[in-house]
C-alpha cells in the first residue's frame, strides 16, 4: 500500500499559515540560516546534487538554474515564484501558499542568496486573490521577524492569463504588459525581469529547498526515482473516489495514484482514461498506468507528469465532448502572438467540435493530426507547443470517432 | 580589430559568420534566401509567424532563423521535410482566415504572403475560409485599413510605436481573437494618427494601403471643361522607376513629363519651382526671426505629416514653425491666381492635380484653410504609386515615349529643390540662399554634406559672416521628437532644423513604392543628390522663373501677397489619445 | 465529501486504506474550513469599494489617480492599478486607461494592449457582481453546463451578458484551482463549489 510522503506538505494542517511563531517552532528559517552560511557555490552544488527538478512542468534542474543565474552578470538580480497555476485541475501550490506559505518564503529567500538576489516577487494568478493575502500576511510577519535579512519579497497579481505561466509571459506581465513570452535565448538566468539575471522556479519547488538545505542532497536524491527524485503533490479530480490531493513518492505509478490513493472509479464503473499533468497532458489507456510518475518516466510512455494534475475519466464519458472542451481551452488561453498557435489552436477547437457533435470523419482525424504535429514543433512557446496534446494522444489510445464509451 | 566568428553548416553548405549572428543572417551569407514574414530588416525581431523556422540537429523543435542565434557546429538543415511540412501548414492557417480576393486587391502582385503562397505551391487548403469581419476603415480620406487582411506580423505597430513614436495602432485581445487596431479600438481619424502612411511600407499585405483616388483623375480627365495640372515633388522621379520596371533613379525626367501627358494632363508644371520659392520665403522668414528675435529654432513646414504630429503632440510649439507653406500648397493658390493670369485660363476651370509621395499630402491638401486662391488650392493628391498604376493602365512604354519638356511659369527648378526629397535637403537648399544673402559672397561650393544622410539628427554650425548659425536635421518622428523634447524644455541650442516626417525624407514617403527596408530609402537619396549634380543651376534664388513671379506678381519675399497666397497658420490637434 | 465506500471492505489492507482516508478528508475539511473563515475576514481586492461606485464621480482623471495612487511609483504597475480601477468602477473607462498610461508614462497603446488583454479586465461596463463559471474540463465533466443553464435561467440573461437592473454580469472563466469541489463559480472572486443548479439561488440571494 503506498503511503503519502510529505515533505512540501510538512507543515500544511499541522501549523496555522498566519502563526510565523508556528512555523518557526517546527524548524521553520534553520534551513535559510544554514544556507547563508554556506558559500553561494557550496549551496548551488548542494541543490544541483539533490537532483531536485522544476514541480511547474518544464523538469528543469532547480540547482542548474541557479547556477546558471549566480554566473550571469547583473547588478540586480531576482527571484520570481511562479504562482499563476493555471492548469486546469491543478490545486496543488494553492494548498501550499495557503497552508504553508513561510516554506515559499524561505525557498525564495534561499535561491536569493544563493544568485546574488536580494529582491523577489510571488506572482500570484488573479484567481488567487485571497491567496495574495495570506502570502501578503506572512511575508509582513518574516519582515517583522528579521528572518529575510536583506531579501525583499513582494506580491505580484495577475490578472486571468494561463499564457503568464510560460516564464517570459510572467515576466512580461510583472513588467505591465501583455502577457506573452519572450525569445529563448536569452534565458530568464541570463536575461529576465527588467533585462536582469532571474531565477523563475514554481511554488512545490520553492517549498522543497528549505528540508533539502536542511537535510541535504543525498536524503532526498535517494527518494523516488532517481532521475527525478523527492516527492510530487498530485491533486485528484474526475472520475475518481477520492478528489484530494496528496504528495507522494515520484516513483508511484499511475495505477497506485488512481486506486490507491484515489480510491478507483466511483459506482464500480470502468476505468476509460487518464489526463496526467493537466490540461495539457496526454490522454493515456489503461495500458500505460503501469508507468511511475516521475517526469522521465511519463515521457518515456508519451505522457506528461507537468503539473500533477490527475484526471480520471470512467468508461461513461464522451472523449470526444471531453477532447472538444480541452482544444477550446486553448484557443482561449492561446496569447495570439504567434501564427500556428493563434490559428492552430482555433482550427482544432473547431474541428474537435464537429468531432464532438458526431460529424467527425476520418480526414479530419488526420488533419488533427497534421495541425498537432506541427504545432508541437513549430510554436513559439510550451503553450502552443503543448496545446495539440490531448487530440493527439486521443487520437492515438482511443477510437475518437466512436462515441460514448469508447475504449 | 579581430571579430570573432562562428562555423557552422546549412543545408550542407560550411559558413563562418560573426559570433552572435542569426540562422537567418548565416543562411543570406549562404545564399541561401529563407522565407519570412514577420522579419523586417529594420525592426526588432518578432518571430511571430513562425514561417522561417529551420531544423536544428539535436533539437526537437524547430528554431525560428530570425531569433536563433547561430553556435559552433551547428547543423541547420532549412528545407527538409518536415520543415517545408510545417511552413505550408503555417501558410495554409494564414490564407484560411484571410479575403480570397487577390485580383482585387491593392497589393496584388506586389504582396509577401501572395509571394510566399506561390513559392510554396498552395494549390489547396483544408480549412474552412473564415473571414474577420471587419469594415474598412477610411476615416482618414489619406490612409486605409482593410482589417481582415491583417496576418498580425505587427510590422506596422513597431512602425508606428518605435519609427514615428505616434502610437495610433496597437494589438488588441488575445488569441485568435487577436487584431491589429487603432487604439481603443476606435477609428484611425480619431486616434493620434498622422497619415504619414509609413505603416503601409511596414505592412507585407493589403491590410493598409493609401486611399485610392485614380477614379477621381480619370473623371476630371474625362471633362472637357476641366484643364488638368500637375505638379511633381522631386521624391517622385527617383522612385517611379520601381513601378514601371525600371532600377532606381532611372527614370529620365523629359519621359516622366511625357507619360504624365499621356494619361491626359493638359500642362506639367513642377512643385521643384515652388521648392524654390520655399526657400526664399523661408530663408528671409529665418533672417527676420533671428534679427528680430523672433520664436528660435524655427522649425521647416513642408511635410504634412511632420505639422500634423506638431500639431497633436507639440501644440504648445506651434509658433516655432516657419509659416510658409508646403512647396506643394504654395503651387497650388499661385496656379490658380499668378499662374492662371499668365496663361489667361478661367481658373474655376483648373483641376490641379499633386503627384507626391505622401499620404499626408491628401489630409494637407484637403484642409479648409487651404483655399487662399479662392477656390481648393489643390484639388487632387495623387501618390506615386498611384501614378504608377495610371501609366500601366495607359500602357505607357517607357522604352519607347518621347521626353517632353516642362510647362512654363511654374516649370523651372534649380538643383536646391530636387534636394528637398532627401533628408537634410531643405537644409542645404536654405543654406545655399541664406549663405549668399547674408555674406553677399559666392558659394562656390554648394554642398552642405554635412547636412545629408541616413544617420537620424544631424547638425552642424555654419558660419555666415561672423553670425554662427547652429541647425539640426532630423527625419522619422522618433528623432524629431527627441529634438521637440529639447525645444520644450528650453534647452535647444538650435535657430533652424529641419523636420521631415519619414525616415530618409520624402523619398522614403509613404506613397512611394513599397519600401522594404532603410537601405532602399539610401539607394533613393544617393539618386537624388545625382540629378542635383546634374542641374545647370543649383541654388534657388538663381532659379529664373522664381525671379519673373516676384518682379511680376509677388513683389517682395513676406510681402502683402506672399502672406496672403504663400503662408499659413496652425492650430492644435486637441487629440486625447496619446 | 466524496463517497467512502470501498471496493472489498472486508480486506484488512482496505480497512487500513479506510482509516487513512479518513483521515486525509478530515484534514481537508479542516483547511477547507480555515479557507472560508481566511475568505470571510480578508480584504480581498475584489471585494466592490462600495463608496466609489459612482461612475460620475470618478469620471475625471484624477479621481481616477486616486483609485490606483498606491501603485503609482511600481514599475509595471499598471496591472495591478487596472485591478484597483474595476475595483472601484467595474470595469477600465477609457479615462480610466488614459489615466493610468499619463501617470505610467506610456501612450494610450500600451494600456489599451494590457486592459484586452487580460480576462480579468473589461474595456465595457457591466454588472456590479461578476460571476465567473468554470469551464474547465474537471468542472465540465461535474457537470457545469446544468449550472450555467440555472443561471442564465435564474438571472434572465446569457453568459456575457449583465442583467438589466446592472446587478449581475455572467462570465466564462477557465480553471480557478478550485477543482476539489467541482463544479465551481466564483462570484466577486470568491470561489463557491459544488454547486448545482439546485444552489444557485442561494448563492446568488447572498449579493
Amino acid at each position: 500500500m503506498p503511503q503519502e510522503l510529505r515533505i512540501v506538505l510538512r507543515n500544511v494542517g499541522k501549523i496555522d499559515a498566519l502563526k510565523i511563531d508556528e512555523y518557526l517552532d517546527a524548524g521553520g528559517y534553520k534551513p535559510l540560516e544554514k544556507a547563508r552560511s554556506m558559500p553561494q557555490e557550496d549551496l548551488i552544488r548542494e541543490i544541483k546534487q539533490s537532483g531536485l527538478r522544476g514541480r511547474g512542468g518544464a523538469g528543469f534542474n532547480t540547482g542548474q538554474k541557479l547556477e546558471f543565474t549566480f554566473r550571469a552578470a547583473g547588478d540586480q538580480k531576482y527571484v520570481i515564484c511562479n504562482a499563476d497555476e493555471g492548469e486546469p485541475g491543478t490545486y496543488k501550490d494553492r494548498v501550499i501558499m495557503q497552508g504553508d506559505p513561510q516554506a515559499v518564503i524561505e525557498g525564495m529567500a534561499i535561491c536569493g542568496y544563493a544568485v546574488g538576489a536580494t529582491r523577489g516577487y510571488i506572482y500570484c494568478r488573479a484567481e488567487y486573490s485571497y491567496v495574495a493575502d495570506i502570502l501578503k500576511a506572512a511575508i509582513a510577519q518574516a519582515k517583522e521577524k528579521g528572518v529575510l535579512g536583506d531579501f525583499e519579497v513582494e506580491v505580484c497579481l495577475g490578472a486571468g492569463a494561463y499564457v503568464c505561466g510560460e516564464e517570459t509571459a510572467l515576466i512580461e506581465s510583472i513588467e505591465g504588459r501583455r502577457g506573452e513570452p519572450r525569445c529563448k535565448p536569452p534565458y530568464p538566468p541570463v536575461s529576465g525581469l527588467w533585462g536582469k539575471p532571474t531565477v523563475v522556479a514554481n511554488v512545490e519547488t520553492l517549498a522543497n529547498l528549505p528540508p533539502i538545505v536542511e537535510k541535504g542532497s543525498e536524503w532526498f536524491s535517494g527518494i523516488g526515482a532517481p532521475a527525478y527524485p523527492g516527492t510530487r503533490v498530485l491533486t485528484l479530480t474526475g472520475d475518481v473516489v477520492n478528489r484530494i490531493f496528496i504528495e507522494a513518492p515520484t516513483d508511484t505509478t499511475v495505477r497506485e495514484v488512481i486506486y490507491d490513493f484515489g480510491g478507483g472509479i466511483p459506482g464500480g464503473k470502468k476505468f476509460q482514461s487518464v489526463q496526467v499533468g493537466g490540461n495539457s497532458g496526454a490522454l493515456i489507456p489503461e495500458s500505460l498506468l503501469g508507468a511511475k510518475i516521475a517526469f522521465d518516466a511519463m515521457a518515456a510512455v508519451g505522457a506528461t507528469l507537468g503539473s500533477g494534475a490527475v484526471f480520471v475519466l470512467d468508461e461513461t464519458r464522451d472523449l470526444r465532448d471531453v477532447v472538444c472542451r480541452m482544444a477550446r481551452f486553448f484557443e482561449q488561453e492561446s496569447c495570439g502572438k504567434c501564427t500556428p498557435c493563434r490559428e492552430g489552436t482555433m482550427r482544432i477547437a473547431d474541428i474537435c467540435e464537429k468531432v464532438s457533435v458526431g460529424k467527425g470523419r476520418a480526414a479530419d482525424l488526420a488533419l488533427l493530426q497534421e495541425i498537432g504535429e506541427m504545432m508541437a514543433i513549430a510554436c513559439f512557446c510550451g503553450l502552443g507547443q503543448a496545446a495539440p496534446t490531448p487530440v493527439l494522444t486521443a487520437i492515438r489510445h482511443f477510437d475518437l470517432l466512436g462515441g460514448k464509451g469508447c475504449a | 580589430m579581430c571579430i570573432s566568428m562562428t562555423n557552422l553548416k546549412i543545408d550542407g553548405i560550411a559558413v563562418e559568420v560573426p559570433d552572435g549572428s542569426t540562422i537567418l543572417q548565416a543562411a543570406q551569407a549562404a545564399g541561401i534566401n529563407l522565407p519570412t514574414l514577420c522579419y523586417h530588416p529594420d525592426q526588432a525581431v518578432k518571430a511571430n509567424c513562425r514561417i522561417c523556422v529551420c531544423e536544428v540537429e539535436g533539437q526537437r523543435l524547430l528554431q525560428a532563423a530570425c531569433s536563433t542565434p547561430v553556435t559552433g557546429g551547428m547543423v541547420v538543415r532549412t528545407n527538409s521535410a518536415k520543415v517545408l511540412k510545417a511552413r505550408r501548414m503555417i501558410l495554409k492557417l494564414i490564407l484560411a482566415h484571410h479575403p480570397q480576393d487577390c485580383l482585387n486587391c491593392i497589393r496584388n502582385q506586389n504582396c509577401e504572403l501572395q509571394t510566399l503562397v506561390e513559392e510554396y505551391g498552395i494549390r489547396d487548403n483544408p480549412f474552412e475560409l473564415k473571414l474577420k469581419g471587419y469594415d474598412e476603415d477610411n476615416s482618414t480620406m489619406a490612409v486605409v485599413r482593410d482589417q481582415d487582411k491583417c496576418i498580425v506580423c505587427r510590422r506596422c505597430v513597431e512602425t508606428c510605436s518605435v519609427v514615428q513614436t505616434v502610437n495610433a495602432l496597437c494589438v488588441e485581445g488575445r488569441g485568435p481573437g487577436v487584431m491589429v487596431t487603432p487604439v481603443l479600438g476606435k477609428s484611425l481619424a480619431e486616434t493620434a494618427c498622422i497619415v504619414c502612411g509609413q505603416c503601409i511600407h511596414a505592412c507585407p499585405v493589403g491590410a493598409i494601403h493609401e486611399h485610392e483616388q485614380i477614379d477621381e483623375f480619370l473623371a476630371a480627365v474625362a471633362d472637357p471643361d476641366k484643364i488638368v495640372i500637375t505638379q511633381i515633388a522631386p521624391a517622385v522621379r527617383v522612385a517611379i522607376g520601381d513601378e514601371v520596371g525600371m532600377a532606381t533613379g532611372e527614370m529620365p525626367m523629359g519621359k516622366l513629363v511625357a507619360g504624365l501627358r499621356r494619361i491626359g494632363i493638359d500642362y506639367v508644371l513642377h512643385t521643384n519651382f515652388t521648392a524654390d520659392l520655399t526657400i526664399l520665403e523661408e530663408g528671409n522668414e529665418l533672417l527676420r526671426r533671428v534679427k528680430e528675435g523672433g520664436k528660435l529654432p524655427m522649425f521647416t513646414s513642408c511635410s504634412p505629416g511632420w505639422i500634423n504630429f506638431c500639431e497633436t503632440f507639440f501644440p504648445d510649439l506651434l509658433d516655432n514653425l516657419s509659416t510658409c507653406k508646403s512647396p506643394q500648397q504654395m503651387f497650388g493658390s499661385l496656379a490658380k491666381t499668378y499662374w492662371a493670369e499668365k496663361m489667361e485660363i478661367d481658373p474655376s476651370r483648373i483641376y490641379s492635380v499633386s503627384i507626391m509621395p505622401c499620404t499626408a499630402k491628401k489630409f494637407e491638401a484637403a484642409r479648409p484653410e487651404m483655399n487662399d486662391s479662392g477656390f481648393r488650392d489643390v484639388d487632387l493628391v495623387l501618390t506615386t504609386r498611384e501614378i504608377g498604376r495610371l501609366f500601366r493602365m495607359f500602357g505607357t512604354d517607357f522604352d519607347k515615349i518621347e521626353p517632353s519638356g516642362f510647362d512654363s511659369w511654374m516649370g523651372k527648378y534649380t538643383g536646391a529643390a530636387v534636394i528637398f526629397g532627401a533628408t537634410g535637403g531643405v537644409m542645404e537648399a536654405a543654406l545655399r540662399t541664406v549663405y549668399e544673402v547674408v555674406t553677399g559672397e559666392t558659394l562656390d561650393d554648394v554642398n552642405f554634406t554635412v547636412v545629408r544622410g541616413m544617420e537620424g539628427i544631424k547638425e552642424a554650425t555654419v558660419n555666415l559672416a561672423g553670425l554662427e548659425v547652429r541647425v539640426a536635421v532630423a527625419h522619422g518622428l522618433s528623432n524629431a521628437r527627441k529634438v521637440m523634447d529639447q525645444v520644450r524644455a528650453g534647452e535647444s541650442p538650435y535657430h533652424f532644423v529641419e523636420i521631415m516626417c519619414c525616415p530618409g525624407g520624402c523619398i522614403g514617403g509613404g506613397g512611394q513604392p513599397i519600401t522594404k527596408c532603410n537601405a532602399k530609402r539610401a539607394e533613393r537619396i544617393r539618386g537624388i543628390y545625382v540629378e542635383d549634380e546634374q542641374c545647370p543651376i543649383r541654388k534657388s534664388h538663381e532659379n529664373p522663373e522664381v525671379k519673373q513671379i516676384y518682379s511680376d506678381f509677388l513683389h517682395e519675399p513676406l510681402g502683402h501677397k506672399s502672406h496672403q497666397l504663400l503662408h499659413t497658420h496652425y492650430a492644435p490637434k486637441n487629440k486625447t489619445i496619446l | 465529501m466524496a463517497d467512502l465506500k470501498q471496493a472489498d471492505p472486508s480486506s484488512v489492507e482496505a480497512a487500513r486504506a479506510g482509516n487513512w482516508i479518513r483521515d486525509l478528508l478530515k484534514e481537508v475539511s479542516a483547511l477547507l474550513e480555515r479557507t472560508k473563515e481566511l475568505l470571510a475576514n480578508s480584504v480581498s481586492m475584489f471585494q466592490r469599494q462600495e463608496t466609489k461606485a459612482n461612475d460620475g464621480e470618478v469620471n475625471q482623471m484624477s479621481n481616477y489617480e486616486g483609485l490606483f495612487h498606491e501603485y503609482k511609483g511600481l514599475p509595471g504597475g499598471i496591472i495591478q492599478s487596472f485591478h484597483a480601477i474595476q475595483n472601484g468602477v467595474g470595469y477600465l473607462t477609457e479615462e480610466a486607461m488614459l489615466a493610468a498610461a499619463k501617470v505610467f508614462g506610456v501612450p494610450a497603446k500600451d494600456a489599451y494592449e494590457v486592459a484586452s488583454f487580460y480576462s480579468y479586465f473589461s474595456t465595457k461596463p457591466r454588472g456590479k457582481n461578476i460571476i465567473r463559471i468554470c469551464e474547465s474540463a474537471p468542472c465540465h465533466v461535474a457537470g457545469a453546463n446544468e449550472v450555467i443553464a440555472a443561471l442564465e435561467q435564474e438571472l434572465g440573461i446569457r453568459v456575457g451578458e449583465t442583467t438589466s437592473d446592472g446587478k449581475f454580469a455572467l462570465e466564462f472563466a477557465e480553471c480557478v484551482g478550485q477543482c476539489q469541489d467541482t463544479p465551481v463559480i466564483t462570484v466577486n472572486g470568491k470561489p463557491f463549489g459544488k454547486v448545482s443548479a439546485g444552489s444557485v439561488g442561494e448563492i446568488l440571494a447572498q449579493f
